[in-house]
């Protein structure tokens, strides 16, 4: 623990789905179509597995360190060069997965929405609600997250339910037409959203209770497989073939909301809502690095080392992309083995060399 | 250099010392004097009180000899003009020094002390204490009491013949009811614990007196039910309280600055009401009270955000009427902050959500407008505000003439001329009455909604997003003594909820706050559901 706020697991399960949900809601569709077809659905649940697998082991690690991150206990596990090493990689990538985030949230508000304001406005509006979030400390984040995630479910709910008459279920048939692969390879993408449980190894250290990280985690993930199912089979049965043209699908499926005759256009109130969720989605990524790098370089406060960290996620966020096909290219293409090492393929190692060297807590020594 | 600068430090320090001192009060409780005590001579104590109190028009010496055997004692009788029941006096003090006193002492062989004696056998007034302390007999005599000082004693007898004018208990102003108790606090201290003792007379209601103010003595009770109210709420709250060292106390807004959580903040984070029964309904939670002598107003801590949408009679009245009354007033309370910056963002940036025939009739509004409407929304806001204004400190008898002036010139005219919209009058209005719902926060509306009108004027509705969330979770930040002010909100109880957006029953309601009372936290029994006798009674009765 080194910030001194302590969140409850129920806190933790919201913090973990506010993460998940806003941005995977939004590309995930897409992303799984193209690969997967109308088996997307079944890509979700290949995901939702691995997600369980992976939070899992992180659960583990978490359990075995109780009130450290990962950039402490990975010192002691490796050593001072090689678990600085790790440390640098885990503040490295929650800024740059944040710089995407914060990319992808402006690019579509600009291209969407506001054609004329310049996207480092955006960029830089974000920023500031996440740095000034951060710096009232985790127990603020988890109280504004108290009251966000449930409008983003809410609104989410509405889009769904008004869905459903517009549905047509023929869509989705037939099952497994191409076999099993396309599925997997849908998959592939979309494992990188569901392993942002990743946070949870920085945030397991100020749970109140530690042991209970790996039910938190295992209850997020399958909440966010629930979800991520529904909006896909939503998308899919609205939408058919359409879906492989849409970057956004699912807020076109928001644009095509009609309660009766009266109300209609109302995707902006729904983006409104989403648009929440994706600040604190970024503001809980900026939480984890701001902790890493402050961790790193050995300090004992975070204050200055949150605003820093903000200025170089502003300036990554506008620089590293060109525009919103890049981006989308990247994420599919060329970003997931990189994403699925740090968020899996380290803590996988970092769990082994702990149970080889039997360091940390186990489960013996706890009773 | 330094030598130079030392030397001046020094300099200065003698000058320091050598000015003249100019003496401080040494009144009422200011123990730190070290006070003086009364002497044997009744013209020395005398001389030592008006030293000291200043031989004002006011303060007022009858001068009495009794007739004791074998001599003529001298005693003086010292008050504040009109502060005191003359009448009582008159029958209660002088009558039996004057005449009783000499009966008794012939009747007694022996006594130890006059004193004691007139204390005991003579006097027929109902408080009397004796004092030696100059200083405290001055601070009783100040406060309206009158003091018996006699020659050759050391010791004087204060006397509680207190009366002064008050005004009487009314009906509150700023917090009215349709059901529910009327009455309100006044400026009296002693008035105001009786009207709780009537509220509450079990023995757990407690009152710790201090007081607060080197010049204004002013009595503070904090206030609190023994046995509910977390012990380290009420010793903080004391601390808080007894840190103040100032000259003055005139009203509980003086407290209230001197000992919040969040001095910067917009929202408060002390309580405060005009009525007894909110305040015996909030020590009944577990929460504090701080009543001060001079303020019909009490203060209550931990004040927590959703006291903001409930009224006294929110508990008074069936479930149904408070749960439906506080969504709407959550709604208003919303809207009053929200609404000028959404209808900025949707014109501005979002017109497809406004329907399509109402759109051509306010894009043919806005042609010719001079003012952009950011603009527009921000003057015509303040407008209202100085109208409010002014309909508070106007005199009533030219009341009719502003409400013409205003509705009619600055309203209708105003778009008559084309100067603005007639929506964004209509905004306006809108959110100037929510404002009201919420009457302790009406005047910090204006800040939040402007600057969430400008941040939608500059970035639409994401602008206003984020600033909803910056002010939440500012809000979020607050602290209230030691209670989270969005509880049970944020962080979420779910089962604390029961009294927060709606009102669930009465019956219902069987624990206190568990973020407020942290030991005691059973109200009420359970099972207390109201339900009709068995089938069989109520057919036999009829």
């Amino acid at each position: 623990m080194f910030e001194g706020s302590k969140i409850s697991s129920r806190q933790a399960v919201f913090l973990i789905t506010t993460v998940i949900v806003p941005t995977s809601i939004l590309f995930l569709p897409h992303m799984i179509y193209v690969a997967a077809k109308r088996d997307a659905w079944l890509s979700v649940l290949a995901i939702t597995l691995f997600g369980l697998g992976v939070g899992d082991i992180i659960g583990r690690l978490g359990r075995r360190f109780p009130g450290q991150t990962v950039v402490q206990y990975s010192r002691r596990l490796l050593g001072p060069v090689l678990g600085g090493a790790v440390g640098l990689v885990y503040a490295g990538f929650f800024i740059y997965i944040n710089a995407f985030v914060v990319r992808e949230f402006s690019e579509m508000l600009v291209t969407n929405y506001y054609k004329e304001t310049p996207q480092v406005v955006f960029v830089l509006g974000i920023v500031f609600v996440a740095v000034y979030i951060v710096w009232y400390g985790l127990e603020v984040l988890t109280r504004v997250n108290d009251m966000v995630l449930p409008l983003v479910l809410i609104m989410l709910g509405v889009l769904l339910i008004t869905s459903v008459p517009i549905a047509e279920p023929e869509n989705l048939l037939p099952v497994l037409d191409n076999g099993v692969g396309p599925v997997l390879q849908g998959a592939v993408p979309a494992a990188v959203f569901f392993d942002e449980t990743v946070i949870m190894l920085v945030l397991i250290s100020n749970l109140t209770r530690p042991a209970e990280a790996r039910v938190a985690i295992a209850k997020a993930v399958l909440l966010v497989g629930l979800i991520q199912l529904l909006v896909v089979v939503t998308v899919v049965t609205v939408l058919g073939t359409l879906t492989e043209n849409q970057l956004y699908p699912t807020l076109h499926l928001a644009r095509h909301l009609r309660v009766g005759p009266y109300l209609a256009n109302v995707d902006p109130l729904i983006l409104l809502i989403w648009i929440l969720g994706g600040f604190l989605k970024v503001t809980i990524f900026h939480y984890c690095a701001t902790i890493c790098a402050a961790q790193l370089l050995g300090l004992s406060g975070y204050g200055l080392v949150s605003v820093v960290n903000g200025a170089i996620l502003s300036i990554l966020a506008v620089v590293l992309w060109e525009d919103a096909i890049e981006l989308s290219y990247q994420i599919s293409r060329i970003i997931p083995p990189f994403f699925l090492a740090v968020q899996a393929g380290i803590p996988v190692l970092l769990l082994a060399v702990a149970f080889f060297k039997r360091q940390g807590v186990t489960a013996g020594d706890r009773n | 250099m330094r030598k130079i600068l030392n030397m001046i430090l020094r300099r200065v320090k003698e000058a320091e010392s050598n000015r003249p001192r100019v003496p401080e009060p040494a009144v009422g409780r200011d123990k730190a004097q070290g006070p003086p005590y009364l002497t044997r001579d009744l013209d020395n104590n005398l001389k030592i009180i008006f030293d000291i109190a200043g031989r004002n028009p006011d303060l007022i010496v009858r001068h009495m000899e009794i007739n004791l055997p074998g001599e003529a004692r001298r005693c003086a009788l010292l008050f504040l003009d009109e502060m005191v029941d003359s009448e009582l006096m008159g029958s209660m003090i002088i009558e039996p020094v004057l005449k009783e006193l000499p009966q008794v002492i012939k009747s007694r062989r022996a006594y130890t002390s006059l004193v004691d004696v007139i204390e005991k056998n003579v006097l027929t007034i109902p408080g009397v204490r004796q004092f030696a302390s100059v200083s405290e007999i001055i601070g009783e005599v100040l406060r309206g009491n009158s003091a018996l000082l006699l020659d050759k004693e050391n010791k004087a007898l204060i006397c509680a013949n207190r009366a002064y004018e008050v005004r009487s208990v009314e009906e509150p102003t700023l917090e009215t009811v349709v059901r529910g108790p009327k009455e309100g606090f006044t400026e009296s201290l002693s008035t105001n614990m009786a009207l709780l003792r009537r509220k509450i007379a079990g023995p757990n209601l407690r009152f710790d007196q201090l007081w607060i103010g080197k010049y204004s003595q002013t009595r503070v009770a904090v206030t609190y039910i023994y046995g509910i109210a977390d012990r380290g709420l009420v010793e903080e709250v004391k601390k808080r309280v007894s840190r103040i060292s100032i000259d003055g106390v005139l009203d509980s807004g003086y407290i209230e600055q001197l000992i919040e959580d969040a001095p910067y903040s917009l929202f408060p984070t002390v309580g405060n009401t005009e009525k007894p029964d909110v305040v015996a309904a909030r020590l009944l939670e577990g929460k504090v009270a701080v009543l001060v002598d001079g303020s019909p107003v009490a203060l209550t801590v931990p004040r927590l955000f959703y006291e903001t949408i409930q009224t006294p009679e929110d508990y008074y009245s069936r479930p149904y009427n408070s749960s439906v009354l506080r969504i709407i007033r959550l709604f208003f309370f919303i809207s009053t902050v929200v609404l000028p910056g959404f209808y900025v963002a949707v014109v501005n940036y979002h017109p497809e959500l406004i329907p399509r025939r109402l759109i051509i009739t306010m894009a043919g509004d806005r042609e010719g407008v001079p003012l952009p409407l950011v603009l527009e929304v921000v003057v015509f806001g303040i407008i209202f505000e100085g109208l409010r204004e002014a309909g508070v400190r106007m005199p009533r008898a030219v009341g009719s003439a502003i409400t013409i002036v205003g509705a009619l010139l600055i309203g209708q005219a105003t778009v008559d001329a084309g100067l603005v919209t007639s929506s964004t009058v209509i905004v306006t209005a809108f959110v100037g009455i929510a404002g009201f719902i919420t009457p302790g926060l009406t005047d910090i509306f204006i800040i939040i909604r402007f600057f969430l009108v400008f941040l939608s004027g500059v970035l639409g509705i994401s602008g206003l997003i984020m600033g909803i969330l910056v002010l939440y979770a500012h809000m979020c930040s607050l602290r209230s003594f030691g209670v989270p002010y969005m509880a049970p909100i944020a962080p979420l109880n779910f089962s604390q909820l029961k009294d927060v957006y709606i009102r669930a029953p009465l019956w219902h309601l069987t624990t206190r706050p568990s973020f407020i009372a942290k030991e005691n936290r059973r109200r009420m029994k359970e099972g207390l559901k109201p339900e009709p006798p068995e089938k069989g009674n109520n057919s036999s009765r009829k």
